[in-house]
């Protein structure tokens, strides 16, 4: 990263022209320290009190090595004292908190004294339930380590951690329970991260983008969440985590269409509930899938299958509409987007009036202006409400496109053009994998059939497509 | 699938649609005139076909007779929901022509009535008393249709053999 000897004067080069860099001059024993710190990374009361008294008061040393030796070995007394071998190394150091001390010719040691000043703690903005615990992930990884610790007190949580992006050098976790995760998840973790080589790993579509090899699909090959308590089930299910500095989230993998389609609020009910709730769930994903295009298809290709009262409704529905069912259902469907993309960059103020107004009186004056028939706007928004019940956002996210593709091949074949966009979406997601396990996996004739959660009494194994080494969660 | 196949699949598609070879018609349900009732009748040796829409058709034969109500129909009549065929006794040397006919469903029941009815209310009464003869049971064996009769303002049906 940075070559040259370890000194004040390469140190003060790597960070010339940073504001926020702080260089102090430190007599000990009658030789001159040199201290650096990054100014808001660092607490100046905490550096003051275990850094900088104790050199002045209770390090002593003959020569610059002794003294060295005596500070790493706790005359200098921070609960933390990293040896710094190398220009690289204090530079990292310093840009994730550290306070460096360098004794000339003979080392530097990194203290840290991170400041406290971070986001606290809060309840899940998306991922609500009502009996779950509150806590979500901040940006900081550490609090994030610290959540998942509280929640899994067993020595054998293993947090592996390293740095992503040449520039932004993004402190990346991976998490695991060595005994439960499989080696081979694990190394294949690693090697992805170890193969991302780029300038910032800032964004979360730079995470899933690049872990998973940036597949051409909008569905999710990482299952994300903001809470601890999912995470740490993840983990103990066999899934590796990763936990990324800066971001809110925590990742899990592989992640297959089933565990997509779980929500933490299944544990939070009995089976029987948790079970209607996920069939629920599942003809939501249907409806939202394919209730634009199969209206589109009754009503421009299949009339005949129609009852008669039915057609007859939805003839006098469209009564001087003058759009054909197709644009109707189309132009719908872009409006919802719309709607709710204004909804996300507006200021929560007045993003609901927003909505109202967009919902309610924008689609009251159209069907009242004959611009739009309310069959089709009850279809679409029947879509889109059953579109908001699937538990993952970004799966929910790829739902509405292809919800929009099968319409279209309904609007061009009616049932044929539908079910190839069927098909082809079948095919699709069966040829997608997370980790190398199939994303349709979960529903081959071999394995057991997921949508339904059993009683966890008898749910005494680990999903065998995550290949655990312990296969038993329960005796 | 790489996706510059998919864009290649996607472009011979758009070109196949935007020239209209596309093996699929379709016709929009807001301009469909759902035909529930037919009865057919003729009038100075003209075959008159009438729908419960308030169509007409007239011909020399059944065929020219629907073809003409198809043109001259406001919208586009929809004959895929025909429940019930009435047969004006006049008519009833067209069963022959109307058994050839693929247009119509082969569940399309049949009746004879002996004047001329009002096409919705009737369709409401055989909703409810469904005659047993249909255009497939008519392929398969001849036999005596069921009659349609207004007594006092009344629809009653007669089956055959009761």
């Amino acid at each position: 990263m940075y070559t040259g000897e370890l000194s004040d004067i390469r140190i003060t080069q790597i960070f010339q022209g940073a504001g926020d860099f702080v260089r102090r001059v430190v007599t000990c024993q009658g030789q001159t320290l040199y201290a650096y710190m990054i100014d808001g990374l660092v607490s100046g009361s905490d550096a003051s009190e275990y850094i900088f008294r104790p050199i002045s008061g209770h390090l002593s040393g003959q020569t610059m090595a002794q003294l060295y030796q005596n500070a790493l070995s706790g005359a200098v007394y921070n609960s933390v004292a990293d040896p710094c071998a190398d220009l690289g190394t204090v530079a990292k150091k310093l840009v994730n908190g550290f306070c460096v001390v360098l004794f000339p010719g003979a080392g530097a040691i990194a203290f840290e004294v991170k400041t406290g000043e971070k986001r606290s703690l809060s309840p899940p903005s998306v991922e609500n339930t009502v009996k779950g615990p509150k806590d979500a992930f901040t940006e900081t990884v550490r609090t994030n380590t610290s959540l998942i610790r509280r929640h899994m007190r067993t020595p054998d949580l293993r947090l592996y951690e390293t740095q992503v992006g040449r520039r932004s050098l993004t402190n990346v976790t991976v998490a695991y329970i060595d005994g439960i995760t499989s080696p081979q998840l694990v190394e294949k973790m690693k090697t992805r991260l170890g193969e991302i080589d780029i300038d910032g790993f800032l964004s979360p579509a730079a995470v899933e983008e690049y872990v998973t090899g940036s597949r051409p699909t909008a569905f999710p090959l990482l299952q994300y969440t903001e809470r601890a308590d999912k995470f740490c089930q993840g983990l103990l299910a066999g899934r590796v985590g990763l936990l990324v500095d800066g971001l809110p989230l925590g990742y899990l993998a592989p992640a297959d269409l089933s565990y997509l389609m779980t929500s933490p609020e299944d544990r939070g009910m009995d089976y029987l509930s948790a079970s209607a709730v996920r069939i629920l769930r599942y003809a939501a994903l249907l409806l939202s899938l394919l209730l634009p295009g199969f209206y589109v298809a009754m009503a421009s290709f299949h009339q005949e299958m129609i009852p008669l009262p039915l057609l007859k409704s939805m003839i006098e529905s469209k009564l001087s509409v003058p759009f054909p069912t197709v644009v109707e259902i189309l132009g719908l469907l872009l409006a919802f987007e719309l709607l709710q993309e204004a909804g996300i960059h507006l200021p929560q103020s007045i993003g609901q009036t927003v909505s109202i107004i967009g919902g309610l009186v924008v689609g009251t004056a159209a069907v009242e202006a004959k611009l739009i028939s309310p069959a089709a706007l009850i279809v679409v928004s029947v879509a889109g409400i059953c579109g908001f019940a699937l538990p993952g956002r970004d799966f929910a996210d790829a739902v509405r496109l292809w919800r929009f593709a099968l319409a279209v091949a309904a609007s061009l074949a009616g049932l044929f053009g539908l079910t190839a966009g069927l098909i082809a979406l079948i095919i699709h997601l069966s040829r997608l994998t997370s980790l190398d396990v199939g994303y349709l996996t979960p529903f081959t004739r071999t394995a057991h059939l997921p949508i339904l959660r059993p009683r966890l009494y008898k749910d005494k194994f680990r999903n065998p497509l995550l290949h655990p080494l312990d296969k038993r969660n329960q005796r | 699938m790489p996706m510059k196949h998919w864009l290649v699949y996607l472009c011979l598609t758009a070109v196949v649609v935007a020239t209209g070879n596309l093996p699929f018609t379709s016709s929009d349900v807001g301009q469909l005139r759902p035909v529930q009732t037919i009865a057919l009748s003729i009038q100075a040796d003209q075959v008159v076909v009438q729908t419960d829409t308030g169509d007409r058709g007239i011909g020399d034969s059944w065929p020219t007779a629907w073809a003409d109500l198809v043109l001259t129909a406001p919208g586009t009549i929809f004959v895929g929901t025909a429940g019930f065929l009435l047969l004006e006794e006049s008519a009833t040397g067209l069963l022959p022509q109307l058994l050839e006919d693929q247009a119509l469903s082969p569940n399309c029941a049949l009746c004879q009535v002996s004047e001329a009815v009002d096409l919705t209310t009737a369709g409401e009464f055989l909703t409810a008393h469904t005659p047993d003869m249909t255009l497939r049971t008519a392929r398969a064996e001849s036999g005596p249709l069921p009659k349609l009769m207004v007594e006092d303002g009344r629809y009653c049906l007669v089956q055959p053999g009761n």
